[in-house]
């Protein structure tokens, strides 16, 4: 069927008006549900986010797998400004890291394609956020690692056209910028520099004038891995040259191979004992924990101080803020850096740190990540505490915390109720603790199951625990009232019959008996307030059947005309005087409602105070 | 009339609304200057002002319609200072960071010695109100380094000034 232009424009149009939207804060676990592009833009497009959902190799959750679909949203979000810059940047990193080789090369084609659109695009000269995105994206390909690559017949015309442009000078100042390096980077590839073969006399002109910019592309870019290894060697010799560390500049040798071989300098607290530890910059955070009281399960989200506004908790990097003194080394040290990095600085391996904590995992990149989906019972225990610790360990052995707010959101009501029309609430045991002076916890247990629930001392007024009877079933509603007969020839219609009573309704369950016992542990307890907030109450008695109507009355019979004839003396005799019709008859009255059913009792309660 | 001749109807209105909107959109030139009490004016008029310390010493002149932010750089201290050339950024008053790089590889400066550095990319809205909303606008040049074998981080403040042309 082919349809006129403006009928598609109404069609596009309410497709775009019909575009996903989810509600936020989304976990990493509810993307993982979701499993759409839309979704793993409006993910990332929140405060602290981890691109760690990009990683299929993660051991959280994650997108599983970067399907077309996935692929062109995730550009399509960051083309559109849906998702920064930065985290763009690391999620596809992340995710170039876990993808088959044929999906790398079909994403760099699908990135670089972007890329070369908004490079066209006049406006990246005037337009910061278009600058920023095509910088971006520019760096992502310079900076991948050797092996990975796209399609040359896709890349191969995308670089000609630039070079093409550069030679005629058709690019703007900007866009000039950004082509220049790439085109230069692509010669690297090919073993040239500023129309030069690559060769070791180069390399050492350039490490002799500190150039580990150029040196760099080399270690990253040239095709020769012996040539990559020499021109890595050099940088390390300009690291060493410039460490604050004298004991790695004096062991300049052995450090340059582990550096090499390893990518890092380790140092272990076997050789180097720990003398202390410290945040130099503490990522601040306030966790607050959002119970499912009834799926049993609890989420935990998170705010800043300088953003109110709800969120994912971030991912924690401690590489930079996680500062060791450690015994005969000059300086403190931190978690070892990324292995392209050549950093020849004492350092600490990501493996010997470790948060005490099962709500962090640790992945490759030295960042620990929480586990936002949790069971209930894992989060109780952290009710005693006025904080949400992270105690940081080094080989092991307890070096430092880190300390966040807590508080619990107010969960759902523990409110029980009897099963079918009429029937008793539920017997609860409600054991009440007070485990700090601003929360407790509530345990209840119905004869099934055990509920939790944390509520702040502060929320309490607005939280209760009941158990109740069902309410009584609605009385059957009364027969409508016979209708009345009609009546014959000039009768009257008969009486609507009475309509009939509606039936009574039925009594409310009673409510369940309640035993709690309250432990004032940490402190004097709101007794009082508790035997408020914890009650039994019997189900509303169900209404009665309203009446039935009454029957109509019958219609009035008809009338009838007279008849005459006229007879042999010419005299009209009337034959039939005829009749008007008959009245109709009257309506029924209507059947009386049904007596309400009464209402159940409440349960007893019984509240035990204990220390 | 043909649907070609309508097509060409069409572009020929759209590049009246075109050319009539660039007529609206106001030119702007822009002026960068350091904020901090220690700056030097510049030697000459138009140029780029100065501020130095006992180790380091810079010239910054922002030129938006060349993309480019021109640093001059002279150590000043007598050991050879590494400038982290791709770790150079500007930090926006919205928070944004955009990292700027030399338009040709550099490496460390000799003692006393001076290098010119064009770091690109910069790119602000040339014209229209986008221009005019520059007006007062802070930004931070961030120069990490390591100075005396240690790492550094040099931050210049920069305040941009709008004028319509």
């Amino acid at each position: 069927m082919r349809l006129p232009l403006p009928v598609w424009l109404v069609l596009v149009g309410m497709t775009g008006g019909c575009a996903a939207r989810f509600p936020l804060p989304m976990t990493a676990a509810e993307l993982v549900r979701y499993d759409s592009g839309p979704a793993l833009v409006a993910y990332l497009g929140q405060p602290d986010a981890s691109p760690a959902v990009c990683d299929l190799r993660a051991q959280g959750p994650h997108v599983p797998a970067f399907t077309p679909e996935i692929r062109g949203a995730l550009i399509d979000g960051f083309v559109e400004g849906k998702i920064p810059a930065p985290l763009w940047r690391r999620c596809v990193d992340t995710a170039l890291k876990g993808l088959p080789a044929d999906q790398v090369a079909s994403m760099f084609d699908e990135v670089m394609l972007s890329y070369g659109k908004q490079l066209n695009d006049s406006d990246v000269e005037t337009d910061p956020a278009l600058a920023e995105r095509v910088a971006t994206i520019q760096r992502l390909y310079l900076d991948r690692r050797p092996e990975l690559d796209g399609h040359q017949n896709v890349l191969g015309p995308l670089f000609d056209g630039l070079r093409d442009k550069l030679a005629k000078n058709k690019l703007g100042p900007v866009a000039k910028a950004f082509a220049s390096e790439v085109i230069a980077t692509v010669d690297v590839e090919r073993g040239a520099w500023q129309g030069h073969p690559v060769d070791l006399p180069l390399m050492d002109t350039l490490a002799a004038a500190g150039n580990e910019m150029t040196l760099t592309r080399f270690a990253e870019r040239l095709p020769r891995s012996e040539l990559r290894e020499e021109a890595r060697r050099r940088l390390v010799r300009i690291h060493i040259a410039l460490s604050a560390f004298d004991e790695v500049r004096s062991s300049s040798a052995d450090v340059e191979e582990a550096v090499i071989r390893t990518g890092h300098n380790p140092v272990f607290l076997a050789d180097h004992p720990l003398v202390r530890a410290w945040f130099s910059e503490e990522p601040i955070r306030f966790v607050l924990v959002r119970q499912h009281v009834w799926q049993r399960s609890a989420t935990l989200l998170g705010y800043a101080q300088k953003r109110p506004t709800l969120s994912v908790l971030p991912e924690l990097s401690l590489r930079g803020s996680l500062w060791a003194e450690l015994q005969s080394l000059s300086h403190p040290v931190t978690l070892c850096t990324s292995q392209r990095a050549l950093d020849p600085t004492p350092c600490l391996p990501v493996a010997s740190v470790s948060l005490d904590t099962p709500f962090t995992y640790l992945d490759k990149g030295a960042r620990f990540h929480f586990r936002d989906n949790v069971a209930e019972q894992e989060v109780v225990p952290l009710a005693a505490h006025d904080t949400f610790t992270l105690p940081v360990a080094l080989e092991g052995h307890p070096a430092v915390s880190l300390q966040w707010g807590l508080s619990y959101e107010c969960p759902e009501d523990l409110d029980f109720t009897g099963r079918g029309a009429g029937t008793r609430g539920p017997d609860l045991d409600v054991r009440v603790e007070h485990p700090s002076q601003s929360r407790y916890v509530f345990t209840v247990n119905s004869s099934s199951r055990s509920y939790v629930a944390v509520v702040e001392a502060a929320d309490l007024p607005r939280f209760q625990v009941a158990s109740r009877g069902a309410a009584g079933f609605t009385g059957a509603p009364g027969s409508r009232g016979s209708d009345g007969s009609s009546g014959g020839d000039c009768g009257s219609g008969g009486d609507g019959g009475r309509g009939g009573d509606g039936g009574p309704g039925g009594d409310g369950g009673p409510g369940g008996n309640i035993d709690v016992v309250i432990g004032c542990g940490a402190g004097p307890c709101d007794a009082e307030l508790l035997k408020k907030i914890i009650f039994s109450a019997g189900g509303a008695g169900g209404a009665g059947g309203s009446g039935g109507s009454g029957g109509s009355g019958g219609s009035g019979g008809t009338g009838r005309s007279a008849t005459t004839h006229i007879d042999a003396d010419g005299n009209t005799v009337v034959d039939d005087p005829g009749c008007t019709g008959g009245p109709p008859g009257s309506p029924g009255s209507n059947g009386l409602d049904g007596t309400p059913g009464q209402d159940g009792r409440p349960g007893r309660v019984t509240f035990q105070v204990v220390p | 009339m043909t649907d070609h001749s309508g097509l060409r109807t069409v572009a020929a209105l759209g590049l009246l609304a075109l050319l009539a909107s660039a007529g609206c959109a106001i030119p702007y030139a822009y002026d960068f200057h350091l904020t901090d009490p220690r700056v030097r004016p510049p030697a000459t008029p138009g140029g780029a002002e100065a501020i130095e310390d006992a180790t380091l010493r810079a010239e910054v002149f922002v030129d938006v319609a060349a993309g480019v932010v021109l640093l001059n750089l002279t150590n000043r201290t007598d050991q050879v200072l590494q400038i982290d050339w791709a770790g150079i950024t500007l930090t926006r008053s919205d928070g944004n960071v955009t990292s700027l790089r030399p338009d040709v590889d550099l490496g460390w400066l000799q003692p006393q010695a001076t290098v010119a550095a064009r770091l690109v990319v910069i790119a602000l809205p040339h014209s229209g109100p986008e221009a005019a909303a520059y007006e007062g606008r802070r930004f931070q040049l961030n120069v990490p380094a390591i100075v005396r074998r240690q790492a550094t981080v040099y931050h210049y403040a920069l305040t941009a000034h709008v004028r319509a042309l």
